[in-house]
């Protein structure tokens, strides 16, 4: 079978939903981070493929845009890390479920 | 040859993926990280992004995960956390996925405006990194300094937020 | 390229940017031996210059464009436009930066007090910068610009576990919402294959993309912007964070945010509810999206005893409020949208800086029996908090009567041939006007703490400084204009949308 678009479309669609279980269920900050990261990239997955099937692949767009976002995502990375140390620092754990202290 | 290719990379993004969702460690998690960014940048490859190949390689391989290795190794957490979901949100997360995996395959339906129909080499020229900087610092400047902008709040953010004051220093110790 | 004309394209940023640079590097030479207190005023006071001659640009650029000057017309290649109407919404954002730069200012939550104001003008230059978008990438990038300051400003108190725990609850709920506002994005990019709004409009209205590209694209924009907007069942990260994070900061998260929020859904859903094929499956989405944010906003403010978490829960029942205009899916519709945020962020700034004044003199979190009599010791801050409530509830003549007036009618004429209550919008409007009623609960109790006199009332008389009096005034001046003379402002956005 030829690879067409919706191998790539389907295949991003996987990506982005095993890190969005992932950021959903796993309660450790860490790897729910990394699991952003999953998800983000499944997104510039999807960019790359719409613009190498597009009608102009002479624009760039598709990569371009693909290159803001790992910048972003790493910007977005570096913040968090900083959350988790400060977390680290009052809870002494970085599983979300024992940072509830706040109140309902 | 390129449809066997598209299936071993999209393999390894998805295992590496899948392996990170379910791994117990978090210096593992980051590892095979690495393994599923790999699959991606070989994807980039087959689709004729080149330099993305490269810049996906040696911001993520190179120093996003460097910097979680960094903040797990400073935090020194016990490796051994247990995975124990919580059955609602996981729950959550299955629907979410039936979802997703539903709204793809309504995607099967090709739109017109899509010419081209299977994988072929693209115009070297064309998709060259000398074009993409062109591209960049000219059309894009303006997003490309306010990334620059993002950075510096990044910056910002990081040092107070982690910085340790002498008071709660004391408090601390 | 035309340099010059680069330059006086973002001469306010670039103001703003340079103001917050001198801001930072007095605050880490000159002033660094002062105690927090002056440098927080200080460094306050030199953000002021920056935000108002910031303003001043934006209101030159204002004029020049008016007057039907070129000068900014594809500046940047389309990446940015400005037009009367997002200059003026830009300016607007400038004007609430500076009554927020005004309340934070008094007390500041710990010694990184540069950093502070700093976040905070970049918060205000990433809106701005959404506001004027044009281009996907420039508006992923003023999102997640907006949005890494709001977290880093909401765990800005370091020492304090509950401002981390929120700050970490609003970034993993954020990181999650960006990442599916990026999904959709690159749907949106393969459906029509352009990144400016207006190739992406005409794309959609002509019917060349795809539509059920087009459909897949706005599910998961509505998803990510939901998160923005504090959309139930989105909202999970609002209460913690207006609880927690600082009260300036809350206030900013509540106004500006939410205004530059609603202008970008106004802007990218417009043209896609207006044409698509698939308008009946997305305006049913979003309806849900509304009624949900209604009920459970409404609901869960009713048994709340802190003040700020009430109000979060306001504010998710608003964003509910708004999304009525978004499903009239029309011209009105989007004058409404616009109203009704502008006179939200107004009243909502308005009410969250009271509360931190109270919050700052007290030394903790308000509950709302410590209002109790505050009629008596404080009239004038009373005064002025009600006037914010009660525009918020929506009581005439108050601006946000008619904020929801304009909401509700064009839900209502959006389907004019309609008129059984089991069809149309007669239905969404009937939830929206019970919800109304349940909210007057809640600020009917808010008031009545305050006008009941207590035998001890908890709070001290409050001296408040003059600019944080004359900041109040102002929004309670604006407030009560605008419930007066609406009209202006909607033939404005009405002539400059059209």
């Amino acid at each position: 079978m030829e690879i067409t678009l919706n191998h790539y479309l389907i295949l991003s669609a996987v990506l982005f939903t095993i890190g969005l279980i992932g950021a959903l269920t796993r309660r450790h900050i860490i790897i729910m981070l990394v699991c952003l990261e999953i998800m983000l990239n499944a997104a510039n997955l999807n960019l790359i493929a719409f613009w190498h099937f597009g009608p102009n692949p002479i624009l760039l767009h598709g990569p371009l845009f693909t290159l803001f976002t790992i910048a972003i995502a790493a910007t977005e990375a570096a913040l968090g890390l900083a959350l988790v140390l400060a977390i680290y620092r009052h809870f002494k754990t970085v599983d979300l479920e024992q940072v509830q202290d706040l109140k309902e | 040859m390129v449809d066997f290719l598209f299936y071993l990379f999209a393999l390894i993004t998805v295992l590496g993926a899948g392996a990170v969702v379910l791994s117990r460690n978090p210096v593992n998690a980051a590892m095979l990280l690495i393994v599923s960014f790999m699959g991606t940048a070989s994807l980039f490859v087959t689709l004729g992004a080149y330099f993305l190949a490269a810049v996906q390689v040696a911001v993520y391989a190179g120093a996003v995960i460097v910097l979680f290795l960094f903040i797990i190794m400073l935090l020194n957490v016990d490796a051994a956390e247990q995975f124990r979901p919580d059955y609602v949100t996981f729950a959550g997360g299955l629907i979410a996925a039936a979802l997703m995996i539903l709204g793809t395959l309504k995607l099967f339906e090709r739109g017109e405006n899509f010419t081209l129909l299977t994988l072929q080499e693209l115009d070297p020229v064309g998709v060259s990194t000398q074009s993409f900087g062109m591209e960049l610092f000219t059309t894009y400047m303006l997003p490309f300094q306010v990334a620059g902008i993002l950075l510096l709040i990044a910056m910002l953010g990081v040092v107070f937020i982690s910085k340790r004051d002498k008071e709660t220093r004391k408090d601390a110790a | 390229m035309n340099y010059p004309q680069l330059f006086l394209t973002t001469l306010p940023e670039l103001i703003v940017v340079l103001g917050m640079f001198v801001a930072l590097g007095f605050d880490y030479t000159k002033y660094k031996e002062l105690d927090p207190q002056t440098r927080s005023n200080k460094v306050a006071a030199l953000s002021t210059i920056a935000l108002m001659l910031g303003l001043a640009g934006v209101v030159w650029q204002f004029l020049q464009v008016t007057d039907g000057s070129k000068t900014f017309s594809n500046s940047f290649n389309g990446q940015v436009v400005l037009t009367p109407l997002t200059l003026w919404f830009k300016g607007l954002i400038f004007v609430l930066a500076l009554f927020v730069v005004q309340f934070a200012k008094t007390d500041v939550p710990n010694k990184h007090v540069s950093e502070y104001f700093g976040l905070i003008l970049l918060s205000t230059l990433g809106m701005g910068f959404l506001i004027t978008a044009q281009n996907l990438i420039m508006l992923f990038v003023s999102i997640e610009l907006i949005s890494l300051s709001l977290y880093g400003l909401t765990a800005f108190q370091t020492d304090k576990k509950f401002s981390v725990e929120a700050g970490i609850k609003y970034f993993t709920i954020g990181g999650v919402s960006s990442a599916f506002l990026l999904f959709g994005l690159s749907y949106l990019f393969g459906a029509t294959n352009e990144l400016s709004f207006e190739g992406i409009t005409a794309a959609i209205t002509s019917g060349a993309a795809p539509q059920n590209y087009v459909l897949i694209a706005s599910a998961f924009l509505v998803v990510g912007l939901g998160f923005k907007i504090a959309a139930a069942p989105f909202h999970l990260w609002a209460p913690d964070t207006y609880q927690c994070g600082p009260v300036p900061v809350a206030a900013w998260v509540a106004s500006g945010s939410k205004i530059a929020s609603f202008f970008l859904l106004v802007q990218l859903f417009g043209p896609v509810l207006e044409t698509s094929e698939q308008k009946e499956t997305l305006i049913a989405g979003i309806v849900l999206v509304s009624v949900l944010s209604m009920v459970l906003g409404n609901i869960g403010a009713l048994r709340q005893s802190c003040v700020k978490r009430l109000l979060a829960y306001s504010s998710i029942a608003h964003a509910g409020y708004i999304l009525i205009g978004l499903v009239a899916a029309n011209e009105d519709g989007s004058i409404s949208v616009l109203f009704y945020a502008v006179i939200y962020s107004l009243a909502t700034l308005g009410a969250f800086a009271t509360i931190g004044i109270i919050d700052s003199r007290l030394g903790r979190e308000a509950q709302i029996d410590d209002f109790n009599g505050t009629w008596k010791q404080n009239p004038g801050l009373s005064i002025l908090f009600m006037i914010f409530i009660l525009s918020l509830a929506g009581i005439p003549p108050l601006s946000g009567f008619f904020g929801k007036f304009y909401l509700f009618m064009a839900a209502i004429g959006s389907q004019p041939e309609i008129a059984s209550w089991s069809e149309g919008f007669y239905w969404l409007v009937a939830v929206a006007l019970l919800m109304s009623a349940v909210s007057l609960f809640y600020y009917v109790k808010v008031l009545k703490a305050f006008l009941v006199s207590a035998d001890t009332p908890k709070l001290p008389s409050i001296q408040i400084t003059k600019a944080e009096g004359a900041g109040l005034l102002l929004l309670a001046v604006l407030v009560v204009y605008l419930g007066i003379y609406p009209t202006g402002l909607v033939e404005f956005i009405a002539a400059s949308l059209g």
